[in-house]
């Protein structure tokens, strides 16, 4: 044994609690990112749950400006370049991180780029395969927004 | 006075924690201080190597991505040299956790799980083979729960029972396409890979072929079953050369090298015997070969190797 790999005097401090709450970490995580999943809709794939190549999910999102003859698409390659990267950097973020992602930013850069859309909606759409039938399931939210401010109660969704 | 396998002393005054970590261990502290040395400096190495690979793929945060680069290399450099390679564990610790809040939420799963066993390498104090020993029970911990919560995983969410989650990759991606050509039929492949997966209701992804299904459930079973075997003394071995045969299959179908690499150094160190320093040789090759690839010199591009 060199003299590097010396055992320590006895006075050091152990740090096996240390390396063991690592190891219990690596353990549980995984438990609460299932648990992420379910309550927010995080990427299995993302945040380090270890659910990599384990089932599909993808996340839509489109900004919708509401008319009297209902909701039409806003043309997001009129917007300005740093608006758009505003509601990519949002798309990237939701998909990864779930309903902890709020669109508001994405929305107040919007409306502050275009104010005369003042009644907006964004749709976010989850698609993930269902083992029970294997065809891809969706759920879609319908988020308003009024004058870049979000309205309180959660539209219902639509067709 | 008397040591258990990790260092810590005997049972009577064991914590918790010397439990729990004596469960992976089994060397002799000098030996475990070994071994995690040549695993430190595969783990800086790789992590310098895949630093500089993240470049080309975001020009425009070189301002950042290039000194993180730099400050890696140094790190790979020091860990060579005898009384540097803690500090440059920390080091490298240093800029991986800086790319981890980079790239977050984005990050992929290996950049954490090399953030784990950087943090279990930084951690012991050099020349402190208690700690060595701890570090490398902390490693093989990490090992054997990422195999297991990766099987646990598919279990939770049930795309590998009747193999719909492989049948939807064989339409989606040319590389499980390719890989399941022996097993599907062209029709088949062809009719998964005319499924528009953003449509609702599309499907379905199950294919009619008793050995797809009994390949998908291999996958999650072995996933399960090899941790308790890593964790078990006698079995040891076996879960490692099982381990790395699951992982040599998983490169056949997903062409995951950056993980691979990571996984197997990981595996490796339940073998008896310094294989990580004998595998070095290897994945020094891999490495200067996906760097001259990036840098347009040798043929391939890491991107596809998914060494990132």
């Amino acid at each position: 044994m060199s003299a590097r790999r010396k055992e320590p005097p006895s006075r050091r401090a152990n740090r096996a609690p240390l390396f063991a709450a690592i190891v219990v970490i690596v353990a549980l995580w995984p438990f609460v990112h299932r648990g992420l999943v379910l309550s927010h809709d995080i990427d299995p794939w993302r945040l380090g749950g270890f659910a990599m190549y384990t089932t599909y999910q993808r996340t839509i999102v489109g900004f919708f400006e509401v008319t009297g003859a209902g909701l039409r698409v806003v043309q997001e390659g009129e917007l300005p370049e740093p608006v758009r990267e505003v509601l990519t950097r949002f798309r990237i973020r939701r998909s990864a991180l779930g309903t902890w992602e709020s669109p508001d930013e994405a929305v107040r850069a919007l409306h502050a780029a275009r104010p005369e859309l003042e009644h907006l909606v964004v749709a976010i759409q989850r698609l993930w395969l269902d083992p029970a039938t294997a065809h891809i399931a969706s759920e879609k939210k319908l988020l308003p927004y009024v004058a870049g401010t979000p309205l309180d109660a959660e539209a219902p969704p639509g067709p | 006075m008397p040591k258990t396998p990790h260092g810590a002393s005997r049972a009577d005054d064991r914590t918790w924690a010397d439990r729990l970590l004596a469960v992976a261990g089994g060397e002799a502290p000098d030996v475990a201080a070994t071994r995690v040395d040549d695993f430190r400096r595969f783990l800086v190495l790789y992590g310098a190597v895949r630093s500089w690979l993240w470049l080309p793929l975001a020009p425009d945060s070189s301002g950042l991505l290039a000194p993180l680069a730099l400050c890696h290399t140094v790190a790979a450099a020091m860990v060579f040299v005898p009384r540097g390679a803690e500090w440059a564990a920390r080091g490298a610790l240093a800029v991986v956790l800086g790319q981890v809040v980079w790239s977050f939420p984005l990050a992929a799963n290996h950049l954490y799980l090399e953030l784990v066993c950087l943090v279990l390498v930084a951690l012991p104090r050099p020349g402190d083979a208690r700690d060595a020993a701890a570090a490398l029970s902390g490693l093989r911990w990490t090992a054997a729960l990422v195999l297991f919560h990766t099987g646990l995983q598919k279990v939770f969410y049930g795309a590998y029972f009747r193999g719909d989650f492989l049948a939807l990759m064989a339409g989606a991606d040319e590389r499980f396409g390719r890989a399941f050509r022996f097993v599907l039929p062209g029709a088949e492949l062809e009719r998964l890979a005319g499924l528009d997966r953003s449509r609702t209701g599309a499907g379905p992804f199950r294919v009619d072929s008793p050995i797809f299904v009994v390949a998908s459930n291999a996958v999650w079973i072995a996933e399960l079953c090899l941790p308790v075997l890593l964790l078990s003394r006698r079995g040891r071995v076996w879960g490692a050369l099982g381990g790395v045969g699951l992982m040599v299959g998983i490169q056949v179908v997903a062409l995951e090298i950056g993980f691979a690499l990571l996984f197997v150094n990981l595996l490796l160190l339940f073998l008896p015997g310094r294989w990580n320093a004998r595998a070095l040789p290897f994945t020094l090759v891999i490495f200067v070969w996906a760097l001259g690839a990036a840098a347009g010199w040798l043929p391939g591009q890491p991107v596809d190797w998914n060494l990132l």
